[in-house]
């Protein structure tokens, strides 16, 4: 098999460009060559995209021509796609409507966040043990801090909340915070070694 | 005039997704389905303008040969539709891995270690103050703990661990207050009930409440019969 | 089925009732206003101040990447009127640019607000500030900001050439006093790459976002920052101008408190059915 064809000559592609942005990071050499490989990660990125779309507009298509169950969906979702598309290029001030008084709404609805977290609250917010207790009061005593109406009632709950704000919390995403950039460190070391290819979708 | 069309599918649309929570209904996988058009057109439009603008124009009018090169590779990704050449699409993306991996690296010793590892004197001027660094630091230790030592624990690991489980339920408490405290829909219900908004509001409460009655008596027949 | 019922209503009626006291809830404030007052925090009197004392001819940077409620609500439009008035007062440059990871609408907001929100009296585009629109890329754009300037994009959001606009000419990294950004996810990215940069930065987000960053605002890593839409609420006392941020703040007493309740109550039913048991 010739060697451009092996998963390693796709590592050694992976590598260099990490350990030459890090090269560069810790020496300050090869300053504009360093520049110019980060930039070309965001412009890779949107060339992958551009993938991402053609799968997802692919499995709309089979969906539509083999008649599957809500194909009718398929349609609309091609449609709003290509009106939308098309004004902002044609007709900047439709492209603008539909932006304000259509994309809008939905981004912010869609997400029906708010909800489900108070549904959460209602049949979730159990505690079976003193640990649990503990989180409820503090999320209580946090709710009550932010809250203006906690203030109100009685001006303890700012002080409470904020030690609480300023200290536990603190301690833990400091913790956490280590771990992660550790964990990143031994994520990159893994992937120069070539023990995780992920990226190549295997 | 195109404000007031506009500011009634506003509401509409709120309207029409949040019918989910009655039940599932043709309005709201209408919506959906859009939602996933408008978002893919917004993003493409996004990414072709970019690359056009910072890839395309550099490398074919200013004979830029860095941004020729990322233009090639760009257009190896499609490469994978074709299967003898497949294996050269795969070069592009380890290339913005190896970029993207490097990028999230180099900040992460100075930012999330050093930096972390350094803050918080023990001895100012404030004893309050040095106290709570003590707190905070015994706190990040025991959390530490907790994470890093998951066999069996001796006496003492336990109850370091232990300590910082109770760091981390009132973090977590916090992060969950946070999250109860921010969670609203008061955005929406403003739309909702200011004008033009409530004439939409009204004219959905008449719809979902016929709907209601409707299926009721839909019911009621059925269940006569069966019984 | 389940057996979980309530008052004989099951558990689809009760979640219907939970998501209709949630509408309510947050509605009934916008009808009939509580006015409590808003106490100022000391985190939002830092913003406002390392704002108010930058020194004159300082170029910031504000990178605009919060979420879609912020472009509805315009809440933002405070702090970007105020760095409207120190273009005027101070002659500070600021260089707008949105590396959103919710797409082009950070972009689209920063027009939003240079058309609509702000006051360009006595300031000019591309001597006083300029908008590099949304750059997709989110970390890569954070990094390249870092690295250079100059080498983040070629042409701002209107497709003039950056070589051709006078603030931008000649401008390095090393030349941005102060970074400013708006985030609805994680703040790792930004504090990875613009922490080791030693400057300034001025955050504002979401108030779950500010729980998971404390540790960098600690470190002094961040500055100051606004406490989601209660800081923003704070800061638009602090400057004078009020917008729907400001007006939902009596709403949010109601949820809180009613979110307050419903752990209450899920706690009490808990203990009774165990009792009963």
């Amino acid at each position: 098999m010739s060697v451009i064809k092996q998963k390693e000559f796709a590592v050694i592609l992976f590598v260099i460009p990490l350990l030459f942005i890090l090269f560069n990071y810790y020496t300050g050499i090869a300053g504009p060559a360093a520049t110019e490989l980060i930039n070309w990660g965001a412009y890779l990125w949107n060339f992958s995209m551009i993938i991402g779309t053609y799968s997802m507009f692919r499995k709309h298509l089979m969906t539509i021509t083999e008649k599957k169950k809500d194909w009718i969906y398929s349609v609309i979702m091609f449609a709003s796609f290509f009106i939308y598309f098309g004004t902002s290029y044609l007709h900047q001030g439709a492209f603008q409507w539909i932006l304000d008084y259509v994309q809008n709404p939905i981004m912010l609805t869609i997400w029906v966040g708010a909800f489900t977290t108070f549904t959460m609250l209602f049949r979730g917010a159990k505690t079976r043990n003193w640990l649990g207790i503990l989180l409820l009061a503090s999320s209580i005593l946090t709710v009550l801090r932010m809250a203006p109406i906690g203030e109100a009632i009685w001006p303890g709950f700012s002080v409470i909340g904020l030690w609480l704000n300023n200290v536990p919390n603190i301690a833990v995403m400091r913790a956490i915070t280590i771990g992660m950039g550790i964990g990143l460190l031994a994520t990159m070391v893994r992937e120069i070694l070539g023990k995780e290819t992920h990226y190549l979708g295997e | 005039m195109s404000d007031m069309i506009g500011d009634l599918v506003f509401v509409a649309i709120i309207i029409g997704i949040w019918t989910i929570f009655y039940r599932e209904n043709a309005v709201y996988k209408a919506i959906s389905s859009s939602s996933v058009g408008l978002m893919l057109a917004f993003w493409l439009k996004g990414g072709f303008d970019t690359i056009y603008k910072d890839v395309f124009k550099p490398a074919l009018f200013d004979m830029n040969l860095a941004r020729m090169a990322v233009l090639v590779l760009g257009l190896m990704i499609f490469l994978r539709f074709y299967q003898s050449l497949a294996f050269a699409s795969k070069w592009p993306i380890a290339i913005l891995a190896g970029v993207g991996t490097a990028i999230a690296s180099k900040g992460a010793v100075s930012a999330m270690i050093l930096n972390q590892i350094a803050a918080g004197p023990f001895f100012t001027a404030d004893i309050l103050t040095n106290i709570n660094n003590i707190l905070i630091w015994v706190g990040a230790i025991a959390t530490t703990v907790y994470f890093l030592f998951s066999f069996e624990r001796g006496p003492i690991l336990n109850t370091i661990s232990r300590i910082g489980q109770v760091y981390m339920m009132l973090a977590f408490g916090v992060t969950f207050g946070m999250a109860v405290y921010g969670s609203s829909v008061l955005t929406q219900m403003n739309f909702l009930l200011k004008s033009p908004g409530y004439y939409v509001t009204i004219i959905a409460i008449i719809i979902i409440v016929a709907d209601i009655v409707m299926r009721s008596r839909k019911q009621k027949p059925e269940s006569a019969t069966t019984s | 089925m389940s057996t979980n019922k309530l008052f004989h209503l099951s558990p689809e009626v009760q979640d219907s009732i939970v998501y209709l006291l949630v509408m309510v809830l947050s509605g009934l404030p916008i009808l009939y206003p509580l006015g409590l007052p808003l106490k100022i925090n000391e985190s939002t009197t830092t913003f406002y101040n390392t704002l108010n004392e930058l020194p004159d001819g300082t170029v910031i940077l504000w990178n605009e990447g919060y979420m879609v409620s912020s472009y509805v609500s315009g809440s933002e439009i405070a702090f970007y009127r105020m760095f409207f008035d120190l273009m005027r007062d101070k002659d500070v440059k600021v260089i707008f640019i949105s590396s959103c990871v919710d797409g082009p609408l950070g972009g689209a907001m920063i027009e939003q607000m240079l058309k609509y929100g702000v006051d360009k009296t006595d300031t000019t585009y591309g001597v006083d500030y300029v908008n590099l629109g949304w750059l997709p890329g989110f970390e890569a754009v954070l990094a390249a900001i870092a690295q250079d300037i100059q080498s983040v994009t070629t042409a701002d959001a209107y497709g003039t050439p950056i070589s051709s606009i006078p603030v931008m000419q000649g401008l390095t990294t090393e030349d941005i006093a102060l970074f400013g950004f708006s985030c609805g996810v994680s703040v790792d990215p930004w504090m990875r790459q613009w922490g080791p940069l030693n400057k300034p930065i001025l955050m504002f987000g979401g108030e779950q976002l500010i729980a998971q960053a404390m540790s960098y605002i600690q470190a002094g890593t961040v500055d100051a920052y606004l406490n989601g839409g209660r800081g923003n609420a704070e800061f638009e006392k602090l400057y004078g101008y009020y917008t729907l941020q400001t007006a939902t703040m009596d709403a949010t007493n109601l949820i809180s408190v009613y979110g307050i309740v419903l752990i209450l109550l899920s706690n009490l039913m808990f203990r009774k059915r165990g009792v009963q048991k």
